[in-house]
């Protein structure tokens, strides 16, 4: 009788028993919204890389890290440079993997370009969900989020594989979840929040401070919800636990690789870059003129300042950010009227405090020593959408007048804000990396030539006269700080020993053990000055350090483009201990 | 054939109040409830506390016949025996002398024609009917058909599938295999040295995989997913024309919960006279079985006493008791549980929804006591994360289900026809599961809770814990006697499942400590010898596993915390690694034991836990001994 039941054909489960059926919803609008932003940032992309010549040299380096781990002579996952937030070079990874169908994804650095345009369009999403959120109707958000996408700022690095855009895409995830966190109180979106505070904070540094404030925002929202201090504390470590993997996840490696967690702030020097003290005001332009002079003072690409008063600091990061987006002072203002009014103060309060985490870390900077990149405050735009999304929901639901005179008055607002960020980005003395490319849009004439894309446009004819000096095809060691052009362009990057190669610190201290033939340097001034080998042997471009001989050398007019190739034809005397 | 008795005296209630054994109030009473649930009157008298033996008596009056003394009638066995005794049970007759051309046969209803059919077919002679009381008849049945209900109970999914028993170990062909794995492995290692022990590694790495993305996979499924059944109030309210139910209750001595379970069992929110629950003690528990005979039992609690021969499990025990079994439904409980009060009727509307499809509902098991230490934290929330999450991963993709041990409910003839519970398997509950699914039938979980006792106590914990690991193990190992059976019978998915499950549990318990000890001494010595056995891409797999799984199971016991609102077992859930190393320590005790004594059961110790009320009944004589041969749980 056993058997018998057991050679039952099996029946399925009656959907009656179902507890409840799932409608299946398929995001159609946000994919819309999605791929027609990506084809305009692309486009956008292509013309501004391949036609205006418009290239930053960070995200070429981004780009030229994740080729290490695919291309380099010692292809290793840390090639990617875990120093600095790795995140958008490992975005590139899979886009690099098809090099070979389409070179300038390496050699233009358009991985980076395609990697910004999709995450700038994933903003552009989220701007519509917080907008929907917020009640708006579909018209509205349509304009809004227009708004948003032609922001020049937000198109220009929409562009490049910098990690603003990345950086962006998941400040405002992190953020738009957390907001629909305190309203709902669903425990599934905590673990969401605290994964993609974690993801931006592996693209901008000072996002860390961001998640690690969303714990706070976390607890006082639970509080507020009249939580008791269990199921509060429970709360935070729901959204911190994760957050926590991803960014110990990048210590933890850093401290593997670099015998340091902290090795961005050491090495690189958040607080330790060198710096010329200097009592200014807060003006932009002002800060730029003593960041002008002091790379010029030191020989170095970038000049770096530091503000010796706190007021000061603070007052420059506000003007940057009133630079780039007005909108923020105005939207904000509303919002601390409406914490002082004790309308919803917990959340408006929360809002301010992940809104102005960056800004804050800026300020910091901004004393101890920094170069006063505009895009440092990036942040100014989309904290300006998250307060206009939070206005327009606290009046959801209000007469119909009310909510549409909110709507467009906020689409004013950040219409105006769109068109000072335009006219701050086309100032060469405020936006020294954004102008060139204003301007040639303009002007329709490609970026001037001595430029970023200079070096990379001239790389494939450096790699051809290398290749001709290099007879033997020794390897050539190079620091990938200064020779990344030459790297991603490279007929054969195997010939290249670069600073991930784990021997590279070995080798460049006694080359002959590593089989290293060449040294290539580049000219000891502005970036050439960061070159490992300049630093390691400093008489080495003058007269090849006494073991050395010069074998060939490039002139050009801009960085990178000056560069000299030496034999190795004695010993360095260096000796070196490889720490395991 | 002898027509059936026909009244011949007063009806029976007046009877009764005229022998002044009933009141007026009590007769009113038993009759609205004759009606309220389709009761004969004599069910309702006893229901209400009115004397089996008084009841029947008055039934012989009015039918004109003499209520037989059984406890002290001699009953001719051997004629007895041609009976199939599971089936005298249900007739509830049995045959006690031969007369010249008839058999006298001892029946609780002499005019339950049905039953006078069935003897007069099986024995082939005339029928002639005496009457005796239910229990006096089941003591009888129990003394009789000792044999045969025993052989029943233990050997009965032997002998009619004993592929499907646990019985044995491994068998032939297992046998087989695993020596040509020895033989093999000793082979490669020799030629391949090596370069085969990093294939080892890689094949250890590539099960903890599999297995930690299975389990990632469907705790997350079921962490979304809506296959818990909920039953309204209203539908509890609807329900009409309750069937009987029985309750099956192993004990073993453990008669110091005894007030804790007789107290559950009244608060069931279902009619007592429609509780059919057999308290099973076991014939060699004196102790226990002394203070159940000077307890005062519920009328509906029926003892019956498991003989001492044979596999010494609850799962025997189980299947002495569901012959006894009356009700259309049946249902397991420990001695322990409290279920909440509504769960058999939630069950019911379960399965009068789904049809015969539904072949288990499933309760949630849970524990009353959390906090009792850092082990009943850890304990809870692994019972939370399995019954909350895991299980409904499982449900809602339609894989097997491994059964709880407890509050498992059944259609009792479909329990039947699967064969019941595989007594030599220290894990029937899983073993069950496998065969529902198997059988082509579904594992429905509803949404109530069972509260049970968490082990507190380290020694008792790994005893339980290395059981389970034990019988995972065998059960993985039935299932794979057979294996191109098995996904013919269930698809590859449910085989992977049942693989990754069962299988998989014992396996990934026991490589934690393999895993864990290697990563420790690469962290702090980076011994040369991981390097080899780890080249790149098996060391970053690893690496990964190792971060992720860990965290993600971490993540969920603060996940499992919050779920239940039981936020002061957070903190326990943070440092849950040391939980897990316990459950690997166990694992290796499982693995031993499944080869030097796979049927033996551990038992595991209750009420460990002290409640505010102070038991009704005391213990007597000495505590209770763990020996190791201790049977039944």
């Amino acid at each position: 009788m056993a058997v018998g039941a057991l050679s039952r054909p099996r029946v399925s489960l009656p959907w009656q028993v179902r507890a409840r059926v799932r409608p299946v919803r398929l995001p159609i609008e946000n994919t819309l919204i999605w791929a027609g932003a990506f084809a305009f940032y692309i486009t956008f992309a292509a013309y501004a890389v391949f036609h205006l010549h418009f290239m930053i040299n960070d995200a070429l380096t981004r780009t030229d890290n994740a080729f290490d781990v695919l291309y380099s002579r010692d292809p290793h996952l840390g090639a990617i440079g875990f120093s600095w937030p790795p995140l958008p070079s490992f975005l590139q990874l899979p886009l690099l993997a098809f090099k070979g169908l389409w070179p300038p994804l390496a050699t233009q650095g358009f991985a980076g370009s395609i990697e910004a345009a999709a995450f700038s369009a994933g903003s552009v999403v989220l701007v519509n969900v917080g907008l929907r959120w917020a009640g708006v109707v579909r018209g509205m958000r349509a304009v809004l989020c227009l708004l948003w996408m032609i922001n020049p700022m937000i198109v220009i690095y929409g562009t490049q594989g910098m990690s603003e855009a990345t950086f962006i895409f998941f400040f405002l995830a992190s953020v738009i979840v957390f907001l629909r966190w305190s309203e709902n109180r669903r425990a599934s979106l905590l673990p969401l929040a605290g994964i993609l505070a974690g993801c931006a904070a592996l693209c901008r540094v000072e996002a860390i401070l961001v998640a690690f404030l969303m714990g706070y925002c976390v607890l006082t929202q639970a509080i507020q919800n009249r939580a008791g201090w269990r199921r509060a504390e429970t709360q935070v470590l729901l959204y911190a636990l994760p957050a926590a993997l991803v960014i110990g996840l990048w210590l933890v490696t850093a401290a593997i690789l670099f015998h340091d967690p902290l090795y961005v702030v050491h090495a690189y020097g958040l607080f330790t870059q060198p710096t010329v003290v200097a009592p200014i005001h807060a003006t932009h332009a002002a800060v730029a003129a003593h960041a002008a002079a002091a790379a010029a003072a030191t020989n170095n690409a970038y000049g770096v300042v530091s503000i010796n008063s706190w007021k000061d600091a603070a007052t420059t990061v506000a003007n940057h950010m009133l630079d780039i987006c007005p909108a923020v002072a105005a939207l904000g203002a509303l919002l601390i009227v409406q914490i002082v009014a004790r309308n919803g103060r917990v959340a408006r309060s929360n809002l301010l405090v992940l809104g102005l985490a960056i800004p804050a870390f800026d300020v910091l900077q901004e004393r101890v020593g920094t170069s006063p990149l505009l895009r440092y405050q990036i942040v100014a735009i989309p904290f300006a959408f998250l307060l206009a999304i939070q206005v327009l929901r606290a009046v959801r639901g209000k007469r119909a007048l009310i909510s549409s005179i909110t709507a467009l008055g906020m689409a004013v607002v950040l219409a105006l804000s769109n068109l000072v960020t335009a006219q701050t980005l086309s100032n060469p003395s405020l936006a020294e990396e954004e102008w060139p490319v204003m301007r040639s849009v303009v002007t329709g004439q490609t970026v001037d030539p001595s430029g970023d894309y200079g070096a990379l446009a001239a790389a494939p004819g450096i790699n051809a006269q290398l290749l001709k000096l290099d007879w033997d095809r020794g390897l050539i060691l190079c620091d990938s700080a200064t020779c990344f052009a030459l790297n991603v362009t490279a007929p054969d990057p195997k010939l290249f020993v670069v600073t991930s190669d784990r021997n590279f610190e070995a080798a460049a201290a006694n080359p002959r053990a590593y089989q290293v033939e060449y040294f290539l340097v580049p000219k000891p001034e502005g970036a050439g000055a960061i070159d490992r080998l300049n630093g390691l042997y400093p008489s080495l471009w003058q007269n090849g350090g006494g073991f050395a001989t010069l074998i060939g050398e490039g002139r050009g007019g801009g960085p990178m483009l000056n560069w000299r190739l030496y034999r190795i034809s004695g010993s360095t005397g260096r000796s070196i201990r490889i720490p395991r | 054939m002898a027509m059936s008795r026909r009244p011949i005296g007063a009806p029976l209630g007046q009877m009764l109040l005229l022998q002044g054994s009933v009141s007026h109030e009590l007769l009113s009473e038993a009759l609205a409830m004759q009606v309220r649930e389709r009761l004969r009157l004599g069910e309702a008298l006893v229901s209400l506390g009115v004397s089996e033996p008084t009841v029947w008596s008055a039934l012989a009056t009015q039918l004109g016949a003499r209520l037989t003394d059984l406890d002290h009638h001699w009953v001719d066995a051997s004629l007895a025996n041609d009976l199939d005794a599971r089936d005298a049970v249900k007739h509830r007759v049995i045959p006690i002398r031969r007369t010249r051309d008839a058999v006298v046969v001892v029946m609780a209803d002499l005019r339950d024609q049905r039953a006078r059919d069935f003897v007069e077919a099986r024995l082939g002679v005339r029928v002639v009917a005496k009457l005796a009381t239910p229990a006096a008849i089941q003591r009888k049945q129990e003394s009789v058909y000792r044999e045969q209900l025993e052989q029943f109970a233990s050997a009965l999914l032997q002998s009619n599938a004993p592929e499907y028993s646990a019985h044995i170990t491994l068998s032939s062909p297992q046998k087989l295999v695993l020596a040509g794995v020895v033989v093999a492995a000793i082979a490669l290692a020799v030629i391949f040295r090596g370069v085969f022990l990093i294939g080892v590694a890689a094949g250890m790495i590539a099960l903890y995989a599999a297995v930690v993305v299975f389990r990632v996979y469907i705790m997350v499924r079921g962490a979304r997913s809506e296959e818990l059944i909920k039953v309204s109030r209203r539908e509890i309210d609807a329900l009409t024309d309750l069937p009987v139910y029985t309750i099956l209750l192993p004990l073993y001595r453990e008669a110091g919960v005894l007030p804790q379970l007789i107290r559950a069992c009244m608060e069931l929110e279902y009619p007592a006279s429609k509780l059919d629950i057999k308290l099973l003690l076991e014939e060699d528990d004196v102790e226990t079985r002394e203070i159940v005979r000077w307890t005062t039992l519920p009328h509906n609690f029926d003892v019956l006493v498991v003989p001492a021969q044979g596999p010494r499990t609850k799962p025997k025990a189980c299947n002495y008791g569901l012959q006894f079994a009356r009700g259309d439904y049946c249902v397991i409980l420990d001695a322990e549980d409290i279920p909440e009060p509504d769960q058999l009727k939630k069950a019911l509307v379960v399965f009068r929804r789904s049809g015969t499809s539904v072949g288990c509902v499933q309760a949630k098991l849970n524990y009353y006591n959390p906090k009792q230490n850092v082990i009943t934290k850890w304990f809870t929330l692994e019972y939370t994360s399995w019954f909350d999450f895991f299980l409904p991963g499982l449900v809602e993709l339609r894989l097997p289900v491994p059964l709880g041990g407890s509050s498992n409910h059944f259609r009792t003839q479909l329990l039947r026809d699967l064969g019941a519970w595989d007594p030599n398997n220290v894990t029937e509950d899983a073993d069950l599961g496998m065969r529902l699914h198997r059988g082509g039938y579904q594992t429905a979980l509803m949404d109530s809770v069972t509260l049970e006792e968490a082990n507190s106590d380290f020694v008792n914990w790994m005893r339980q814990r290395s059981r389970w690991g034990k019988g995972y193990l065998i059960s993985w190992l039935v299932l794979m006697r057979h294996p191109r059976a098995l996904v013919h019978d269930v698809g590859w998915r449910s085989a992977a499942a049942m693989t990754l499950t069962l299988g998989g549990t014992f396996g990934v318990g026991l490589l934690n400590l393999v895993v864990w000890l290697m990563t420790a001494l690469w962290i702090l010595a980076q011994f040369d010898i991981i390097a080899y056995l780890f080249p790149n891409p098996i060391y970053y797999i690893g690496m990964v596993e190792l971060v992720f799984g860990n965290f993600f199971f971490v993540y969920m016991n603060v996940w499992a915390a919050n779920y239940r609102d039981s936020h002061d077992l957070t903190h326990a859930g943070l440092v849950a690694p040391f939980y897990w190393l316990m459950a690997s320590l166990a694992m290796v005790k499982s693995g031993v034991q499944t080869l030097s004594r796979p049927t033996f059961w551990e038992k595991t110790v209750h009420g460990l836990f002290e409640t505010t009320e102070s038991p009704a009944v005391e213990l007597v004589g000495t505590p209770a001994r763990v020996s190791s041969e201790a049977p039944v749980d």
